[in-house]
């Protein structure tokens, strides 16, 4: 126990575990998520009522499976800056923040004059070539220090054609991805997302997880943070193995930072077996710092995915790398295609950021996330809370277990219902951070102190609350 | 390295005024925003403080604007202002008392309930470091069980007519701060006696007000608290503090500016006359209440009097009214 609480974590995230804590009452969480599920529905009508209606139309009245949970999510009318408007017409203050693809603020002024002009004076699709997205690439070329990119809509797209990309180039199939990652919805990739842990084994030797649907192929999972499985798996695997994947933070389970070294020895281990290292960027990007997570950990992968916080909130992704990893693209071993692939609107939008998301922007709102990471410190130390905070550049999470999260088994040791109780008091108050308690939140460039003051305020609420 | 919290003043009258300069001097606090009916005041304490001067109070509900509001205006102003703080979602800090009329408190007090932004209000005096230390040193155990807690507070002189006629009377406008002082100690009281007296002043008489009061107020533990008022006191603004326990007691004298003494023919060890009144005597008191409001804002651990020690001071004060005129003592549930 002590060992895993010393264990030394990558410099550049930031996690502090408490040195003592007592545990809380199931009874009163249970009795206070009682208490305040029937406060949720009795101030969120109007969305009840919008969700009876949607859900009509469209499968769970949503327009992707992430947006709902029970008995129905919020709706909103619209958003500006760091807050939104519901259907219910509360104010709140958006944390989430499009998971991350909002980090330059909902209606950024610079995004929207972009966007507006090209829409005014450039148009809307060419489906041939034009300066805007190749002045856009150039841009993230420089930015994320890769020989060549290309431009797609979706994260999904992205990490499918980063597969293909590694298949092409290394002449392989298979992959190896970490256990409870997520990269979007291709097959492989859908692999031990959010496996059940009756069905996957051991942690040390896990099973991969096939969900009904997919066809996925061979695919081999292992553990975020083990080099060990890690290289059993090369070994016995790596002829086959095109492409290991990995989000180099995980931020799909809340955050995981990768231990010391960790990320460097995985470079080692796929430069050995000759198998392409990915790194999903989806969401780290430009919110794990100004040139990505990558740079950032001082560990150059062969590819890298982007999306989300580099298009201001448009659907703009890419990926790319370097430039052997690409010539499949070039010589036509792996055609990359989209009809709406990097178009004026997206491109313009994703100019506007890379102007917009300077040293100095991202400092600051990394400075803000860092001052409520430590004021929610405290009040974990005041309530001798069992939970800890992580942090990697502008975003933080207040994860509920009083040890470090390493991987998947440890995130699924967390307490759920502690998880659960605390994401919905915050929404009763008028903050919003994501759904999926898998998520974090993400200090904006709209986010002011005062605003991340709102959270700190209902955290020492909630603190007294369950200590009663 | 980050943003001071932007402030909001409404009312620039006398309280107001030693508000826009607590923030003035406060570190990582700015005025941004003056408000008063009288705009030449708004316009000439954000030129000496700070901030954009406007007749509305309304212009400071903005959160584009403003982190934080300070209300220091009268008080019926002032359970609107709060509404529309919970309203705008900013964080507010209200002078006492709260209101006059228990009904329109208990009104918002389902609201103020469910607000999630702090609702403070401005006893200062639990802020004074001479009674805060004695309250630190009460809850250190220092007297061991608290069980009398004396507090004798006379005003200089009365103030205008103007303002008494609409002050809601002693009980509520001066000796309000002696109710939450009392809960401060002693924060479950269960009952009041008090008497009014009128000895002085026949235009406080005339007014149907008392010039004079000692109520005494019982606490759930039976812990006695016995507070003294007058409206006038020839030897200037006298505060005092006296708490008594089965192990000692702590004791509170008024101060004057300097500790210089006379001594001569007639005289020893004189001093000059105390602080002359709230201004000078509670200016430290001030500013430790913006700090821990800006505290409570933060999210930090925070000692400021919220929406209900405002109403559970007005219900002391109404139920002190009730027993001077009836000659009963009431019991009172908080
Ligand atoms: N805590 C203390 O020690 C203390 C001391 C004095 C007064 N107070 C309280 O502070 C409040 C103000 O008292 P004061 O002595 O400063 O009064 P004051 O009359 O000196 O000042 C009040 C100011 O508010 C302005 N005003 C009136 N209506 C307004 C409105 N609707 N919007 C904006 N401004 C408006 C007036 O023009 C005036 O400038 C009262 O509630 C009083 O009980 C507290
Ligand atoms: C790490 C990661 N990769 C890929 C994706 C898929 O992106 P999209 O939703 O744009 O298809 C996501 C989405 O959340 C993600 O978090």
């Amino acid at each position: 126990m002590s060992k895993v609480l010393n264990l030394k974590h990558d410099p550049a995230g930031r996690r502090r575990v408490p040195e003592k804590y007592t545990p809380i009452s199931k009874t009163r969480v249970k009795k206070l998520l009682a208490q305040e599920w029937a406060r949720f529905q009795s101030t969120t009508t109007n969305s009840a009522t919008h969700n009876k209606r949607a859900s009509k139309v469209l499968p769970l009245g949503v327009t992707s499976s992430f947006q709902h949970w029970n008995p129905y999510p919020i709706s909103i009318v619209s958003a500006k800056g760091a807050y939104f408007k519901d259907v219910d017409g509360r104010k709140l203050l958006d944390l989430s923040m499009g998971f991350g693809a909002m980090m330059v603020g909902h209606l950024n002024k610079d995004v929207v004059k972009a966007v507006k002009k090209a829409m005014r004076s450039v148009g809307t699709l060419f489906v041939t070539p034009g300066p805007l997205a190749t002045e856009a690439a150039e841009r993230f070329q420089k930015r994320f220090d890769i020989d060549m990119l290309r431009f797609t809509n979706s994260g999904t797209e992205s990490t499918m054609y980063a597969i293909r990309a590694a298949r092409a180039a290394t002449g392989k199939k298979a992959i190896i991805k970490i256990e409870g990652g997520y990269h979007g919805g291709y097959d492989p990739l859908q692999v031990s997302v959010k496996a059940p842990l009756e069905k996957i084994g051991s942690a040390s030797a896990p099973k991969p997880y096939h969900p009904g649907a997919i066809e996925a192929g061979e695919v081999y999972v292992v553990s975020y943070n083990d080099t060990v499985r890690l290289e059993a798996i090369m070994k016995n695997h790596g002829k086959t193995i095109a492409a290991f994947m990995i989000e180099p933070i995980v931020e799909n389970l809340s955050i995981i930072l990768p231990d010391e070294g960790y990320l460097k020895a995985v470079r080692e281990l796929c430069d050995k077996y000759k198998i392409a290292l990915i790194f999903d960027e989806v969401k780290t990007g430009l919110t794990a710092g100004v040139a990505g997570a990558a740079i950032r950990v001082g560990v150059k992968p062969d590819l890298i995915t982007l999306a989300k916080s580099i298009g201001g909130g448009l659907p703009l992704a890419a990926f790319g790398g370097k430039k052997e990893f690409m010539q499949p693209v070039v010589d036509g071993r792996m055609p990359h295609l989209g009809t709406y692939n990097g178009n004026p609107l997206v491109v313009a939008a994703a100019i506007a950021v890379d102007k917009i998301a300077t040293p100095e922007a991202l400092e600051k709102a990394e400075a803000i996330n860092n001052a409520t990471l430590d004021a929610i410190d405290k009040i974990i130390d005041e309530y001798a809370l069992p939970a800890h905070t992580v942090g990697f550049g502008v975003k933080g999470a207040v994860i509920w277990s009083p040890t470090p999260v390493r991987n998947y088994r440890d995130f699924k040791a967390t307490d759920f219902e502690l998880a659960e109780l605390s994401w919905l008091w915050g929404l009763n108050r008028g903050i919003i951070t994501p759904p999926g308690l898998d998520e974090q939140w993400l200090v904006s460039f709209a986010h002011t102190q005062n605003d991340m003051n709102k959270l700190v305020r209902s955290f020492r609420e909630f603190a007294k609350a369950i200590r009663g | 390295m980050n943003a001071p919290m932007r402030f909001g003043l409404i009312g620039t009258g006398r309280i107001g005024q030693v508000h826009a300069s607590s923030v003035a001097r406060t570190e990582g606090a700015e005025l941004t925003m003056v408000a008063d009916v009288f705009v030449e005041g708004a316009k000439k304490t954000a030129e000496q403080y700070g901030g954009v001067a406007t007749a509305e109070a309304m212009d400071c509900f903005d959160s584009s604007k403003v982190d934080a509001i300070i209300v220091a205006s009268p008080t019926p102003t002032h359970l609107d202002l709060i509404s529309a703080a919970i309203d705008a979602n900013i964080p507010i800090l209200c002078e006492k008392p709260i209101d006059l009329d228990i009904k329109r408190v208990d009104a918002m007090r389902d609201k103020a309930a469910k607000a999630t932004i702090p609702i403070v209000l401005g006893f200062n005096r639990r802020f004074d470091p001479h009674f805060n230390s004695v309250h630190q040193r009460v809850q250190a155990g220092e007297i061991g069980k608290l069980e009398q807690l004396v507090l004798i507070s006379r005003d200089p002189a009365p103030a205008s007519k103007e303002y008494l006629a609409v002050s809601g009377g002693i009980y509520r406008d001066m000796t309000i701060h002696d109710f939450d002082m009392g809960r401060f100690f002693v924060p479950n009281i269960v009952s009041v006696t008090a008497n009014g007296f009128n000895q002085f002043s026949s235009e406080i008489k005339d007014l149907g007000d008392y010039d004079a009061t000692s109520v005494t107020l019982r606490g759930a533990n039976d812990e006695l608290v016995l507070i003294t008022n007058s409206r006038h006191a020839i030897y200037g603004f006298d505060q005092r503090m006296e708490a008594f326990g089965d192990k000692g007691m702590l004791r509170v004298e008024n101060l004057t500016n300097t500790n210089v003494r006379l001594y001569n023919e007639s005289s020893a060890e004189v001093k000059e006359p105390y602080q002359n009144f709230f201004l000078e005597r509670y200016m430290d008191s001030y500013l430790l209440e913006l700090a821990e409001f800006m505290k409570k804002v933060r999210g930090e651990a925070s000692n400021s009097p919220e929406f209900e020690d405002g109403r559970a001071a007005l219900v002391l004060a109404n139920a002190a009214l009730e027993s001077s005129q009836t000659g009963k003592t009431v019991s009172v549930s908080l």
